[in-house]
């Protein structure tokens, strides 16, 4: 088995189409993508000052000066502004939002403007709204009609920084690092038999003395260093020359590499038994799999999320556990990928190794 | 000579066809065996049964009286393979492509060392040792080939085809190293599409089509075989407009013609029935092709004769 593993690196490290896709083609992935997609996903959205207005036209006294206290209360931040309408008309162009209080007992009508994230924003300011009003009530119907007296102070929050200072390229090195796993370790596997049978050295192996699934293991074996190779590479450049943070902690950066490792293992394994069961290219069915499941998975962009698809698709999965891991040092979902990757990688060895020992290559 | 290969009755189904059918024949200790066919007569499933590349419907395979069912391990270690296509690694220098293969059947350190290298020696490419697939010639290809399946001196070796599309100075040289290889007292199974090759240095000959053994023997044991038929060989100079279709057509429908061929060196052998004496009807019907003649001779039948003879078909 040693001989087939030296072997194969001797050819693995010679070939220059083989180097280039390990070691070039991701560097150059991960400055043009990474870039790029920087740019098209700004992981920062600025909501900027919200001028809203709000008009009266409801003699439910008490309700409207509730909503009127809450609204004066947003004043406290300078970025927003608070203007009470004297009437409705001629007025939808000048403020982000209209906030119209009309009727008996008292309806809430929000106007909206041109832009989403400001709608979206007062939105969630109101909605926060009657949601603490339901709970007023409720505490108030436990308590005799009585508000019990709770002073927050505007020190009570204090804002802290999260430690990480994030942005969209974390996000696209964690997704090129899978879509680098994915795509190698989909492609290698099945690329590596059909080598064998276009250089012809398969019927030369399998006339020698050695067991066929010794040479199976080998050839499994065989890939490490382009795994190994890969990895650092896209990482380390990513991280050195994009700013890029992985875990926060060494050891959360060695599981997620343990992961990624064991990951490429199985997808080899699996790519390689695929390999041995059909005498085609099996890159014809690989190359379509692994495109659609990272697109799907939201691997080229985080605006993709297909309900009910999308969280079934494995680069998805792969990509939240090392986002628990990097994000929340959640370690749950990558111990379980990294087992589960490790049993399929045995499995796959297994079984593409004992159908090749009992399959007959020539006629 | 005892027998170092003997197949018995094999059988090789692919499901209702039959590429080998019942064949039996055993190949001596220390001789080139040259096993000759039509293509498609079954010469590399019976190959690929001996190399337990591929399994077998029914029949019995022995190798040095071992039986390849039970001893394939140990048999597996007599074997070396030398395939038509040449099977190596483009990456690897000609001496460790030699060294892998060998170091497959156990060899380690300086004995892989030195096997290699005289190897590399014997098929006269140690200049070239250094040297990767891509940068030689087609016939440094095909001896850096055999070297790789002779590296670990095996008792059996299998070539199948080993000099197809060679130049004639590599040809020589493979076929030399082939003799010496035999003197040196291994067995060798033989194949090959050049039938002058055959005749050259195959001790024992057998002709297969349609998966049966159709004769074996000596070369001359095989000639014997023919003894209806006289050759008539005639040496001229085919020019670019020569309708060889037409040619072949035209002189086959003549009285006493069996068979017809022309070789690669424009030379035309033709077939004749022993009743013909007199041969001008042939040279009137070569002349209105146009065809001059250099030479004329008559030939005693040879195994391109018998070939056609028994198969009804040219070697390729």
């Amino acid at each position: 088995m040693k001989d087939i593993i030296v072997n194969d690196l001797k050819e693995f490290f010679r070939d220059k189409s083989s180097l280039f896709f390990t070691i070039f083609f991701p560097i150059i992935l991960v400055f043009i993508l990474g870039n790029l997609l920087e740019m098209w996903n700004n992981s920062e959205t600025i909501v900027g000052e919200l001028n809203i207005a709000y008009y009266v036209d409801s003699n439910d006294d008490y309700k409207v000066k509730s909503i009127e206290q809450f609204l004066k209360g947003l004043e406290k931040d300078e970025a927003i502004s608070l203007k009470k309408l004297e009437k409705l008309e001629n007025s939808a162009n000048q403020y982000d939002s209209i906030i119209a209080l009309s009727g008996s007992p008292m309806e809430v009508t929000l106007y909206k403007g041109d832009d989403d994230t400001k709608n979206n924003t007062i939105n969630a300011i109101m909605s926060s709204y009657l949601e603490l009003n339901d709970k007023i009530n409720y505490v108030m119907s436990k308590n005799n009609n009585q508000i019990p007296e709770i002073t927050f102070k505007d020190e009570y929050i204090s804002p802290k920084n999260l430690g990480t200072n994030r942005n969209m390229i974390d996000y696209y090195a964690v997704t090129m690092t899978v879509m680098i796993v994915f795509m190698t370790g989909g492609i290698a596997g099945s690329e590596s038999f059909q080598s064998l049978r276009k250089n012809n050295t398969i019927d030369r192996l399998i006339i020698s003395p050695k067991s066929k699934l010794s040479i199976f293991i080998g050839k499994m074996i065989g890939f490490s260093p382009m795994i190994f190779v890969q990895l650092a590479v896209v990482m380390f450049v990513s991280w050195k020359f994009l700013k890029a943070n992985y875990a926060a902690s060494f050891l959360g950066n060695i599981r997620l590499i343990m992961m990624l490792i064991a990951l490429s293992y199985a997808l080899i394994s699996f790519s390689s038994f695929l390999g041995i069961l059909f005498n085609f290219r099996t890159q014809a069915i690989m190359m379509p799999l692994m495109w659609v499941t990272m697109f799907f998975g939201g691997t080229f962009s985080r605006e993709v999320y297909v309900e009910k698809i999308t969280p079934l698709m494995p680069p998805y999965i792969v990509q939240k556990a090392a986002f628990d891991l990097i994000n929340f040092n959640r370690f749950e979902l990558v111990n379980k990928i990294t087992v589960v990757s490790l049993i399929l990688f045995v499995t796959f060895t297994l079984t593409g190794g004992y159908i090749f020992s009992k399959r007959r290559e020539t006629a | 000579m005892n027998e170092f290969v003997v197949i018995k009755n094999l059988i090789k189904n692919y499901g209702d066809f039959c590429a080998v059918d019942n064949l039996s024949f055993s190949v001596k200790k220390g001789e080139i065996f040259g096993l000759l066919g039509p293509n498609g007569a079954g010469k590399s499933t019976t190959l690929n049964a001996i190399t337990m590349l591929s399994d077998f419907s029914k029949g019995e395979i022995s190798i040095d009286g071992m039986n390849i069912k039970t001893d394939y391990q140990r048999i597996k270690m007599l074997i070396g393979i030398v395939p038509q296509k040449i099977a190596l690694y483009d990456h690897l220098t000609a001496i460790e492509n030699v060294k892998f293969f060998a170091s497959l059947y156990g060899l380690k350190g300086k004995a892989l060392l030195l096997a290699a290298k005289e190897a590399l020696g014997f098929v006269n490419l140690s200049e070239k040792s250094n040297l990767k697939p891509r940068q030689m010639s087609g016939g440094m290809l095909r001896r850096l080939n055999i070297a790789c399946g002779i590296a670990h001196s095996p008792k059996l070796i299998i070539m199948d085809e080993p000099t197809v599309g060679v130049d004639t100075q590599s040809r020589e040289h493979i076929l030399e190293s082939i003799k010496i290889l035999r003197s040196r007292g291994a067995t060798i199974i033989y194949t090959s599409h050049y039938m002058n090759e055959v005749e050259e240095i195959c001790d024992t000959i057998a002709i297969i089509d349609k998966g049966r053994l159709i004769a074996s023997g000596t070369k001359e044991e095989l000639v014997s075989l023919v003894t209806n038929l006289k050759t008539v060989k005639i040496q001229t100079i085919l020019n670019s407009d020569f309708n060889k279709d037409s040619f072949i057509k035209q002189m086959s429908a003549l009285t006493h013609v069996k068979h017809i061929r022309i070789q690669e060196n424009d030379v035309i052998k033709i077939d004749l029935s022993l009743e013909c004496d007199d041969l001008t009807f042939i040279f009137d019907k070569i002349s209105e092709f146009g065809l001059p003649f250099i030479s004329v001779n008559s030939d005693v039948p040879d195994l391109d004769t018998l070939f056609i003879a028994l198969t009804g078909k040219e070697i390729r």
